[in-house]
């Protein structure tokens, strides 16, 4: 049984639904090099070889590619990166 | 026109031809395109993210500065001696960016993408022919780039 009121209950389900992580998602293109597309997951995220590579081709053959997840403002700040780095990058929420 | 690796880890461009140079001014030729690009990635953006407000000025200006950046390289070198454009590891980044927005914009009027040289060009609009040749020039030198400057070990 819920010790909530119905009012408490929707603040709650509303607060749940803000703190809800986002997605960095990063759209293919017809311009960007694979090479610098990786080149680029290296230098903003961190990531190795690999998982940049890996991402890439997402990008490439799936149209799109979620490269990071996590609070709102890290997301945005990494968008933004993206932006200056000329890919198609979007956000949207989980869940 | 001649591209080469320098001792400095850069490219040095060698133009041959007025037509050459021609080529290389008009990456930076268009002085809206950094302003449209800006533009059209805050557009993938909803509009709580004001991005518009926030962001874009800042992206038309980082984009801006990579288009100046190489108008500005490649105006000394016609003036000077060497009629060499040289590309230093530190400029790399702008130049890449400058040709990816020229890129872009061909892409965006002429689908140069999906036209092949096999053949396909002959029946085609001699500026569609041109936007195709210079997009293919401009890859070159973006891949040049990437693999002599940009990209670092593989690990």
């Amino acid at each position: 049984m819920s010790n909530t009121t119905p009012d408490t209950h929707k603040k709650q389900q509303t607060q749940k639904q803000s703190d809800l992580p986002w997605n960095v998602v990063v759209l293919n293109d017809p311009v960007n090099l694979q090479g610098y597309v990786t080149m680029v997951f290296k230098k903003v995220f961190g990531y190795s070889q690999t998982k940049a590579e890996k991402l890439m081709m997402e990008v490439h053959l799936q149209g799109r590619s979620v490269v990071w997840t996590g609070v709102r403002e890290k997301a945005e700040l990494y968008v933004q990166q993206l932006h200056s780095q000329q890919l198609q990058t979007t956000m949207e929420k989980t869940g | 026109m001649k591209i080469l690796p320098t001792l400095d880890g850069g490219l040095c461009i060698l133009p041959e031809s007025e037509i050459d140079w021609q080529e290389l001014e008009l990456i930076s030729s268009d002085e809206d395109r950094p302003m449209h690009l800006a533009a059209s990635l805050a557009d993938l953006m909803d509009q709580d993210s004001e991005w518009d407000e926030y962001v874009v000025p800042d992206l038309e200006e980082n984009f801006r500065g990579q288009t100046q950046a190489v108008a500005g390289t490649i105006q000394k070198a016609r003036i000077s001696n060497e009629r060499a454009i040289f590309i230093s590891p530190a400029d790399a980044e702008h130049w890449y960016g400058a040709i990816n927005q020229v890129r872009l914009s061909l892409h965006a009027r002429y689908d140069v993408e999906e036209l092949s040289d096999d053949g396909e060009l002959n029946d085609v609009d001699p500026e569609l022919k041109s936007a195709y040749y210079r997009n293919r020039f401009y890859l070159l030198l973006q891949s040049m780039l990437l693999e002599y400057i940009l990209e670092d070990d593989k690990d």
